[in-house]
């Protein structure tokens, strides 16, 4: 093939990849408002405590009544938990709540020295409570 | 150089007998309780603080502006009651400006008895069922009247934030006043705390407050108000809170 072809050829190419991408991303932002999942989580209010032995984090999942609607895991060395509210929290008149609340999304990194199998999450009044225990090597230290 | 603080009220009103204010700190357990009192006894929006020292916002609400601290006022019985309640965190340094000028007012006012609502963090709170209400107040016979109706004096430890600093200035400028601290989350809204506190006062003053509602709709409080005690959070740094997990020098 000649030169000049293969390279009208790429040209054309080229400008195929560029009207793909642009629909693409017309076709997202023209989408977006009715579906953008992560408009519809937040992050709970939490707290994590720091023990010589565990860590305990308390999220807030005010809204969430079943315990089967909370996913608690651990993915490499990150705590990420995923609740779903009993029902969409929407408050009239509020544009930023115009799509509702339907999810809370939390996510916590953890040190190396977690003891997965002994991992616990209690749901309590709507409040999470996950004690996370960690391995620890104790020595005693003979006091002279 | 001070922040100029303004006390604007749309009507004429007679000297309060009680006054109640309910400021954004620990569980936001002040503006719940306050909110809620405004609805219970139907009290009507009669005015607002205002000053360039807390952040520049308004709120709507049915479409109608509101000052974010606004002045509640009416009468339930005989007396004329005054509540202060704030929309916004109070910063920092804003405390001490704010608390004397609204001791300053007060006693301009010729106030009667003067309620601060609001909580103590606990670190067990979700085991706690009810929350138990403290008192803690400048004038012996407040505490020692709360004592006869149940409500135990904080006996020992630093108060932080907003409402020691009005303790202080009533306590400079002798003004009655009583603080009602319910056992409540540090960093979640607490409306069951938010109830107590109202329970207490309820007890102190002999009348009627009902907290059903704050209790049923508990989960739904706190799912509004994440954000502000988010705010509220943000703004307690530096205010003092700190000190109260701290054994004072003075057991030494």
């Amino acid at each position: 093939m000649e030169e000049w072809v293969r390279r009208e050829i790429e040209e054309m190419l080229k400008e195929f990849k560029r009207l793909r991408d642009e629909f693409a991303r017309m076709e997202q932002e023209m989408l977006q408002p009715l579906f953008h999942p992560e408009e519809k989580t937040v992050v709970p209010l939490y707290e994590v405590r720091r023990e010589s032995d565990k860590i305990i984090v308390w999220a807030d999942l005010a809204g969430v009544r079943d315990k089967n609607n909370v996913d608690v895991r651990v993915e490499g060395r990150t705590l990420k938990i995923e609740a779903l509210f009993s029902k969409p929290f929407k408050l009239e008149g509020f544009t930023f709540l115009r799509e509702g609340l339907q999810r809370y999304k939390l996510e916590i990194p953890l040190p190396e020295n977690i003891d997965l199998d002994k991992i616990k999450a209690t749901l309590k009044k709507g409040i999470l409570e996950i004690e996370i225990p960690l391995k620890v090597e104790r020595f005693k230290i003979k006091v002279e | 150089m001070r922040a100029e603080w303004i006390f604007s009220l749309y009507e004429e009103i007679p000297a309060p007998s009680l006054v109640v204010i309910g400021l954004p700190d620990v569980g936001l357990v002040g503006p719940i309780a306050t909110s809620h009192l405004v609805k219970q006894w139907g009290l009507r929006n009669i005015g607002y603080v205002d000053s360039p020292s807390i952040p520049p916002v308004i709120l709507f609400h049915e479409s109608s502006p509101l000052l974010p601290i606004r002045v509640y006022g009416g009468y339930k019985g005989n007396d004329f009651v005054l509540v202060i309640h704030s929309d916004v965190a109070i910063p920092p340094q804003a405390i001490h400006e704010l608390s004397s000028f609204l001791v300053s007012t007060l006693l301009e006012k010729k106030a009667g008895r003067l309620f601060l609502l609001g909580g103590i963090a606990v670190q067990d709170r979700l085991n706690i069922q009810t929350p138990k209400t403290y008192a803690a107040s400048i004038d012996p016979e407040a505490l020692k009247y709360a004592r006869s109706k149940g409500i135990d004096p904080i006996q020992e430890g630093y108060i932080g934030g907003i409402y020691a600093q009005i303790l202080k200035e009533a306590f400079k400028n002798r003004l009655n006043v009583l603080a009602l601290l319910a056992e409540c989350f540090l960093n979640y809204p607490d409306p069951g705390a938010s109830a107590s506190t109202l329970q207490a006062f309820s007890k102190l003053t002999g009348k009627d407050v009902d907290v059903k509602q704050l209790i049923e709709q508990e989960e739904e409080i706190r799912l509004k108000l994440r954000e502000l005690m988010k705010r509220t959070m943000e703004s307690m740094k530096g205010t003092g809170k700190e000190y109260e997990y701290t054994i004072p020098a003075l057991y030494v």
